[in-house]
């Protein structure tokens, strides 16, 4: 008698136990839908002044600058007859990667965010292919601190070159 | 002979539930991310979707139109995408080298019936960069076509619907 209260016991525990797991697994599962608003204004638009520039790379965001000025921390500047291209210094990523880690809340993409006044400024992402996973994140956060955002791809070896005869690209959010 | 029978039942529950926590636990970390697109119409004109990627054969970039029609409302609007979708299918039936695809779909893009109802929405796959970059956004430019683009993880899933409100 004993033996089998113990075993009923020990089978609607192992149940409970399941249940619990299950509910969970369901829950996380739902976390797996991303809800992305694909508002898209004509491309053309005269506001390359207000625009600030951010490259992204896998899960690492490097402010660029305001209309495209290469942020000398992270960017080499060589100017050519039409523009400017921004070369990132090598070893950026690997000697301070939190620093641009878009995980890490007190990275310089959060401080870029709070130093810029969404009223007069756009954000622009240059995304690389590694970084498509994790575009939507990155701009969702923008988005929270009511930025109107735009990007445009780039291949995954492709130079950061401005030029006056450059694509504009517009807010998309 | 109770305790037996108790004890088979245990063992059968336990390894059925083992069983169902291995296989929620393998979808789970294969479960696929679901990128839902609320496109809004612009100036009255609706998306028209285009994949962009890259072809499983070969190397070669692709532009894929989108031929779910279950965003658009209006009859006449499923119609005309339907339409379009035959005809791309038919004279694209290896009748047609890939440059000669990208001259059907520019006289598409140009012809009155498109261009007064529906803007291109590309959805852009890693793998579809270049062929955005070098064929579409270049041509769609070239025509002074409105449009918009979109980033689309590799194996994300993806789902389009219509944001009806233009209030752009």
């Amino acid at each position: 008698m004993t033996d089998r209260s113990f075993l009923d016991i020990m089978t609607n525990v192992f149940a409970v136990f399941i249940l619990i797991i299950l509910f969970f697994i369901l829950i996380f599962r739902e976390q797996h839908t991303m809800m992305v608003e694909g508002v898209i204004v004509p491309m053309e638009r005269n506001l390359a002044e207000d625009y600030y520039y951010l490259e992204l790379v896998e899960h690492f965001v490097i402010p660029l600058g305001l209309g495209g000025e290469c942020n000398e921390k992270y960017y080499k500047l060589i100017k050519t007859d039409f523009g400017h291209i921004c070369v990132a210094y090598p070893s950026l990523l690997k000697k301070t990667p939190e620093k641009f880690n878009f995980y890490n809340k007190s990275s310089i993409y959060y401080k870029t965010l709070k130093g810029l006044d969404p009223s007069t400024t756009y954000l622009v992402f240059l995304v690389r292919p590694s970084a498509f996973d994790y575009y939507h994140e990155v701009t969702k956060v923008a988005k929270e601190n009511h930025f109107k955002v735009g990007w445009y791809p780039l291949k995954e070896e492709e130079p950061l070159a401005f030029s006056v005869y450059g694509r504009k690209i517009g807010p998309q959010d | 002979m109770e305790r037996p029978f108790i004890d088979i039942i245990t063992g059968a529950i336990g390894v059925l539930c083992l069983f169902i926590i291995i296989f929620l636990l393998s979808s789970w970390h294969n479960a696929k991310i679901v990128l839902k697109i609320n496109a809004s119409t612009m100036n009255g004109k609706y998306p028209m979707f285009v994949i962009c990627s890259q072809s499983k054969n070969s190397s070669s970039g692709l532009a894929t139109l989108v031929c779910v029609d279950d965003y658009l409302t209006e009859p006449s609007l499923k119609k005309d995408l339907k339409n379009m979708c035959k005809t791309l299918k038919i004279e694209g039936l290896g009748q047609v080298t890939p440059e000669e695809s990208w001259e059907i779909f520019e006289r598409f893009l140009v012809s009155h019936f498109l261009k007064d109802k529906f803007y291109i929405f590309s959805l852009i796959k890693p793998s579809g960069v270049e062929v955005f970059k070098e064929k579409l956004d270049p041509l769609l430019r070239r025509l002074n076509l409105e449009m918009g683009f979109i980033p689309i993880p590799e194996n994300w899933e993806f789902s389009i619907a219509l944001k009806t409100t233009d209030d752009r």
